[in-house]
């Protein structure tokens, strides 16, 4: 091992680690957060910090995830076109009796559900614009409604594996078991909804109609439901998670299920008129580029021993549960703020990979809890974003991300103060 | 020629239209419907899908059909907020139905200032259908008088930020109009 001083090695690394973070969040001229890490990882293996064999290394251990990750995201693609979102959104509007009130609780509760089955992408990229759909079509302010969708996706992404890319990346490395994973996270991701939705309801409560205007109307078909694509797709997507939920029994990996998915919904999709081309369009490729360059940079920074060091600073001191919950989770969201939580998972994966096993699953639930629910805080995940948000536009502030922030700041403490309570009180990692 | 700044929208829905244009004399006057496309879900969708590495590309193009769909609403608003109007008018007075994209206060009170309008009319809540406020004395905050040196307590009503923005910014009369059933002056 390395010693973790600051000899030149350690210094090059922390530099490009430190570059790479700097255009991964202030993205100069819409560069795409791929090419940075990319570009990191080559830094990294021209200054001999990172071999060859390590970047074939690093594309084995991601590369479970990563195909998962491309199966379900043409299984959320098609999906959507079969209308599955728009039905589930008109279900969630019709079953909110005309009250406005009850209908942001269902557009939580439907946020919940898509964001712990299918990830918090999902969410925020198919529901919350078929959200907005819905609410404009019903002639209400789909303002609060959005803030729904958007910020369940962070407070409901602790539950199961799949319903993060954190959660998939330290579940996948450290081998944790699926189940024991989810019975663990259930109950902080209840609280942290719970918590969510009754802040919202206070919130917004000048916002939200008290009755839905009478000449409201869906903004789904309503011969859908009886569509063959529709049904289709529809139980194929019932099968994919069946099968998650199987692999996961038998602890086996997730992908096979995913990519099986994938493949039946383009055949789908194709028997009802739509090329399996658009589906495919669907997946965002840069995104594996970016977590495999990222993981490489990180790879990197760990062969200069200072994961090791971190990790010697955060299990030097004797167990308290309450005290490692609050500090290590605290500490995972002021980090996913201050970088991106992709990144920031992946130097957490890092540190906690020489931990203790005795620790480790208390400390990586609470790490995830921090990373995940600590995005909500801003917008674009970074306080330095905001920051240079507000720099560029000089004309005057940027109202929204005011807003936003302001949202995130009465909401996200109180959240993660309540899962990572749940979660002590739980007795961590079960 | 007095021109009339109409806001429609969630807040102030076309059926609801009748009570405004019978509580005005329009007698040379005109009458200009504005419906404001709100940027800031947009705007938030844009923050939070921004926040996804790697997602870009797909952000944009959803972004912009959602704007796309947030206008097509708005122009469906407008033309049954017309349609509703002009029976209620007489002949000679003008409507100009009238779409922008923004902030809505801010889209409100610059419109107001283009056309010199004479008279805003907006909604005061996002809720159509808000009970009327208690009368005094049995609201639940400060319900009860502490003592004879006591200010007199009002019901509280809720006027949404927009309307609250306007109301302090206008730069002419301005009318609010509480949603669904109508307003009452609470008797003492």
């Amino acid at each position: 091992m390395v010693s973790p001083g600051l000899d030149v090695r350690t210094f090059l690394a922390l530099a490009v680690f430190l570059v790479v973070m700097a255009l991964v969040i202030a993205r100069p001229r819409g560069l795409n957060e791929a090419w940075p890490a990319v570009g990191g990882a080559a830094a990294l293996l021209a200054l001999g910090l990172l071999t060859l064999g390590d970047l074939a290394a690093v594309a084995r251990e991601t590369s479970g995830v990563l195909v998962f990750l491309a199966g379900m995201m043409v299984v959320s693609t098609i999906a959507e076109m079969a209308g599955v979102f728009t039905w589930a959104a008109s279900y969630a509007a019709g079953a909110s009796g005309g009250s406005g009130r009850r209908l942001l609780v269902n557009i939580f509760l439907l946020g919940a559900l898509v964001t712990a089955l299918l990830s918090l992408d999902v969410t925020v990229l198919i529901l919350t614009p078929v959200v907005y759909a819905t609410a404009v079509a019903l002639r209400i302010n789909p303002l609060p409604y959005l803030y729904a969708c958007t910020f369940v996706a962070n407070t409901g992404s602790l539950v199961f594996p799949m319903s993060n890319l954190t959660n998939l990346l330290v579940v996948d490395r450290l081998g944790l078991p699926f189940w024991r994973f989810a019975a663990t996270m259930a109950l902080p991701n209840l609280v942290a909804v719970a918590v969510n939705i009754a802040i919202f309801l206070w919130l917004f409560r000048d916002h939200l109609p008290g009755r839905l205007p009478r000449a409201a109307r869906s903004a789904a078909d309503p011969d859908q439901p009886r569509r063959p694509f529709f049904r289709h797709a529809a139980a194929v997507l019932a099968l994919v998670l069946v099968g998650l939920f199987v692999s996961g029994l038998a602890e086996r990996p997730l992908w096979p299920a995913a990519l099986a998915g994938a493949a039946v919904l383009i055949l789908v999709a194709r028997a009802a008129g739509v090329p399996g081309t658009r589906a495919i369009r669907g997946v965002s490729w840069p995104l594996f580029l970016f977590v495999w360059g990222m993981a490489a940079v990180v790879r990197g920074i760990e062969h200069t021993g200072l994961t090791q060091g971190l990790a010697h600073v955060v299990f030097s001191h004797p167990a308290r549960p309450l005290f490692t919950v609050a500090v290590t989770g605290g500490a995972a969201a002021v980090g996913a703020n201050v970088f991106n939580n992709i990144p920031m998972t992946l130097v957490m994966l890092a540190v906690l990979a020489t931990a203790p096993r005795s620790l480790v699953g208390t400390v990586v639930a609470a790490t995830l809890i921090g990373v995940n629910i600590g995005p909500a805080l801003t917008p674009v995940g970074s306080l330095a974003t905001i920051i240079w948000l507000s720099l560029v536009r000089r004309q005057g502030v940027d109202v929204p991300a005011l807003e936003y922030l302001r949202v995130g700041a009465i909401t996200v403490p109180a959240v993660l103060a309540a899962a990572l309570a749940t979660l002590a009180l739980e007795g961590g990692f079960r | 020629m007095r021109r009339v700044l109409v806001v429609v929208g969630e807040s102030l829905l076309p059926e609801d239209l009748d009570r405004v244009l019978g509580a005005l004399s329009w007698a040379d006057a005109d009458l200009d419907l504005l419906h404001v496309v709100d940027t800031r879900p947009l705007r938030e969708f844009d923050l939070a899908a921004g926040g996804l590495p790697g997602r870009s590309g797909q952000t944009s193009e959803r972004r912009g059909r959602m704007g796309a769909l947030g206008a097509e609403a708005g122009a469906r608003i407008l033309a049954d907020a017309a349609a509703a109007a002009a029976p209620r008018l007489p002949a000679v007075v003008t409507v100009r139905p009238w779409q922008r994209t923004g902030i809505p206060e801010h889209e409100i009170l610059a419109a107001a200032h283009e056309i010199g309008a004479g008279l805003i009319v907006l909604g005061a809540t996002g809720d159509p259908a808000a009970p009327p406020p208690p009368p005094p004395g049995r609201h639940r905050r400060n319900a009860e008088p502490r003592g004879p040196a006591d200010p007199p307590r009002f019901p509280h009503r809720h006027l949404s930020p927009t309307a609250r923005f306007v109301v302090d910014h206008a730069p002419c009369d301005v009318m609010v109009i509480y949603g669904g059933t109508p307003s009452r002056t609470p008797e003492r």
